[in-house]
Parts: structure tokens; C-alpha cells; sequence
């Protein structure tokens, strides 16, 4: 098992199976050696506190350790943590900011966006005004973009991990792209003609 | 790669060492694992004595869970002390 571990390259699943069986440490090390700079750089993203990320990095991870046998391998172990760690933060948001729902928005009563923001558009925007772009935009549609963009997670796969419908989560994500639209416009379109 | 990607790339390089994080974490899911192979092994013991507490009988109870062949003598009229050797 040594020489499975350190020779050959072990998946995820395999590695999950293998700490369940064993319960060693040094599976529990590989998962969070791969995948907790993700983690936390999730966190600090949604949560914007080193402090509070790295609380929240410690929770998300016992909460996987915690919950590993529930881990049914019907998504990718990579889509299962990024859900955890979506939930985990939104929940701490919404308790801080006591709303009862960050994804409360009506779909019903949003306006009809017509027009498709183009993914080209979303995309091609430069780093580092994304950056700013997605700080100025709500927690929850920001949330969605990277569910989608950064972590390629399907339109099925984000609308379980957020249990919504798989309409609400399209239409989420169609007025978050024009709200990025929108606040780029807003700052660089003005700027750039000064 | 996409900017959303280039984005995420460029925010791992801030992050910190997560090396305590890490301990501690391997020491919680140890410790909580202890606790919950304890509590197992108490479990029958903590049911007995939430039983008593309700008034129940925890002789009648463990009777029932006495596998077959555990070693105590039987009567067979059933009048011995169930869930232990009689007493006289």
C-alpha cells in the first residue's frame, strides 16, 4: 500500500476508501494536502477575514472527515468538498448578516433578461477586474460564477449543492452575469473614456 | 485556462500555511473517534442505566439480549435471575 501511495498517482475516491478502511493518517494528509489551499482560498474569497477562512477551513474539514462515509462517489470527491465548502461559508454569511436566505431572491418577480450575457464576455474579462468585479457583486451570485466558471461544476451538481431547482440556478446565474456585466460597465467603461 | 481559473491560481499563492489547521483537525476527528468507540462500548451500559432511570427493569431488558449459550447456568423453569448467575 506504501508503494501504491507514494510511486503511483491514487485517486481521490481510492484515497477516501483507503482512509475509511484504515482509518491512517496519512490518507487524511493527502486529501487535505491537495485540497485545502483550495479550501481556504475559497473562504477567504466569500468570507474576506484570514481569520475567520482559516476557522472556517478547520470546520469544513473536520466536517468532511466527519461525514466521509457519506461520501457516495455519485459526484467527483473534488465537487463534494467545493459544495461543502459553498454551504459552510453562505451559512456563515447568512447567520452574520441574519438573512433567512442569501439565494432568497424571488425568480419569479426578477425582471426578464432577455439577452444572454455571452460566457466569451464573462471570461475574457482580465484578472485582476474580475477580481474586483466579483467583490462588488451579492455573496450568492458570486457563489454561482465560480461554482460554474471556476470549479466547472455542472448546472445539476450546483443546483443540488445548493437545493435549488435547476431552473433557479440557471436563472441565477443569468443575472449574475449581468450584474458583472452591469458593474464592469460601471467602473471601466466610464473610466476608460476619462 | 479561464480567468475565473487564473483568478483562483493567483489567490493560492496568498494562502498562508495551513499546517496547524491541519493538526488540529487530525486531532479532533482522533479524539472524536475515541469518544465515539467509548460511547460504543458503554452504549449498553448508559441504555441500562437510562432505563432504571425511567423506571424500567434492566433485568428484563438484558434478558432479552442474552445470546444463546453466554456461559450463565439456565433454569428451566425460568425462575433464576436473568442476565446473571443466580444468587442462590
Amino acid at each position: 500500500m506504501e508503494k501504491t501511495l507514494h510511486k503511483t498517482k491514487v485517486s481521490d475516491e481510492e484515497l477516501v476508501k483507503n482512509y475509511l478502511e484504515t482509518q491512517e493518517s496519512r490518507y487524511f494528509d493527502k486529501l487535505y494536502v491537495k485540497y485545502s489551499n483550495k479550501v481556504f482560498s475559497k473562504c477567504i474569497s466569500l468570507l474576506k477575514n484570514e481569520a475567520l477562512a482559516q476557522d472556517a477551513t478547520q470546520d469544513i474539514f473536520l466536517k468532511i472527515f466527519l461525514n466521509l462515509a457519506k461520501f457516495g462517489g455519485k459526484s467527483k470527491f473534488s465537487t463534494w468538498i467545493y459544495s461543502i465548502t459553498y454551504n459552510y461559508c453562505i451559512d456563515l454569511i447568512r447567520k452574520a448578516k441574519k438573512e433567512k436566505n442569501i439565494f432568497s431572491e424571488d425568480i419569479e418577480n426578477a425582471p426578464d433578461l432577455a439577452e444572454e450575457v455571452p460566457d466569451s464576455a464573462l471570461l475574457e474579462i482580465e484578472v485582476k477586474k474580475l477580481k474586483i468585479i466579483l467583490e462588488k457583486i451579492p455573496i450568492g451570485d458570486k457563489a454561482v460564477l465560480l461554482m460554474k466558471y471556476q470549479d466547472d461544476m455542472s448546472i445539476k451538481e450546483i443546483s443540488e449543492s445548493l437545493e435549488k431547482s435547476e431552473s433557479a440556478i440557471k436563472m441565477k446565474i443569468k443575472r449574475a452575469k449581468h450584474k458583472v456585466q452591469k458593474v464592469y460597465k460601471e467602473i471601466y467603461t466610464v473610466r476608460d473614456y476619462e | 485556462m479561464n480567468n475565473f481559473k487564473r483568478l483562483q491560481e493567483e489567490e493560492l499563492t496568498r494562502v498562508p500555511d495551513l499546517g496547524d489547521t491541519q493538526r488540529a483537525v487530525r486531532d479532533k476527528v482522533t479524539n472524536m473517534r475515541t469518544v465515539g468507540q467509548v460511547f460504543e462500548l458503554y452504549l449498553t451500559k448508559i441504555l441500562d442505566l437510562f432505563v432504571v432511570m425511567t423506571g424500567g427493569s434492566v433485568q428484563e431488558r438484558s434478558s432479552n439480549n442474552k445470546p444463546p449459550n453466554s456461559g450463565y447456568p439456565t433454569d428451566a423453569d425460568g425462575d433464576a435471575p436473568l442476565g446473571g448467575p443466580s444468587a442462590g
